[in-house]
């Protein structure tokens, strides 16, 4: 396994039916499985393949990866909520391992 | 025709050229698949829906995409949106889905292994299949993509 942090940024509070944005930062090498290593010999393919956010379980964005994203995959959306929750990330690497982070949002 | 060694082999032969043929066909006609599949039968309007890119960059290891939805009908949101590199070793770059409760807008950072035009195509919630190409020059190729033999 790879990865890094996994940080996730959501504004602690926020109004009913307001636009905020969200980002997220995993540490990972995303190792493409093109690039030659020291030796010459290919380095074998290891990258996230797939990010989910969710907010109390309901799928907001995901991503399906593939080795043309960069190294430490970053992701920016924004998000329109009208009640208090938690948003749920997890980034699933080649080969089944995941990382989550969480972070609860106060909507008055 | 006889079943003979030397017919055998010409004829495994010939498979193996044309797969690599297949496999080399070039860029456009790569993308243009791609595409349609993306578009699953639906047509597809060229129009700038908001992705952005630098024209210029110089690492193609990060190249920072932004999206910002635009032109889209009143109550209209992105529900998905991939991007292809097609002078990249593989062409797909990612597939976005956006939720419900998503906007749309989008900050992310890709690789390219060189200077090329890079496709963007989305599918909005009225079902309409909007593409978008954007030329981007990169000095220094991203990330060990610039090895000389080509995969799938």
């Amino acid at each position: 396994m790879s990865f890094g942090t996994a940080r996730l940024k959501v504004p602690a509070t926020a109004r009913a039916g307001e636009v905020v944005t969200i980002r997220t930062l995993v540490g990972h090498p995303m190792e493409s499985g093109f690039r030659k290593g020291e030796d010459g010999a290919r380095v074998p393919r290891l990258i996230v393949e797939r990010f989910v956010c969710t907010f109390e379980g309901e799928e907001v964005f995901a991503c399906d990866l593939e080795p043309a994203m960069a190294a430490n995959p970053y992701f920016e959306f924004a998000v329109t909520v009208l009640r208090s929750g938690t948003f749920r990330c997890t980034w699933t690497e080649d080969g089944g391992a995941t990382v989550s982070a969480e972070a609860a949002i106060t909507v008055a | 025709m006889r079943l003979t060694r030397r017919t055998l082999l010409a004829s495994a032969a010939a498979v193996l050229s044309v797969g690599r043929a297949a496999r080399a066909a070039d860029p456009a006609a790569r993308l243009a698949a791609e595409v349609a599949a993306f578009a699953d039968g639906d047509p597809v309007e060229t129009a700038a829906f908001g992705v952005a890119i630098d024209a210029y960059v110089e690492s193609g290891y990060t190249v920072p995409v932004a999206v910002a939805p635009a032109g889209l009908a009143a109550g209209e949101r992105l529900v998905a949106l991939r991007l292809f590199a097609p002078e990249n070793p593989l062409i797909r770059v990612a597939t976005f889905r956006f939720g419900a409760m998503a906007a749309g807008t989008l900050a992310t950072r890709i690789r390219l292994a060189r200077s090329q035009t890079v496709t963007a195509v989305a599918r909005t919630s009225a079902g309409r299949v909007l593409r978008q190409d954007l030329k981007v020059a990169v000095l220094v190729g991203g990330c060990g993509f610039d090895v000389e033999e080509k995969a799938g």
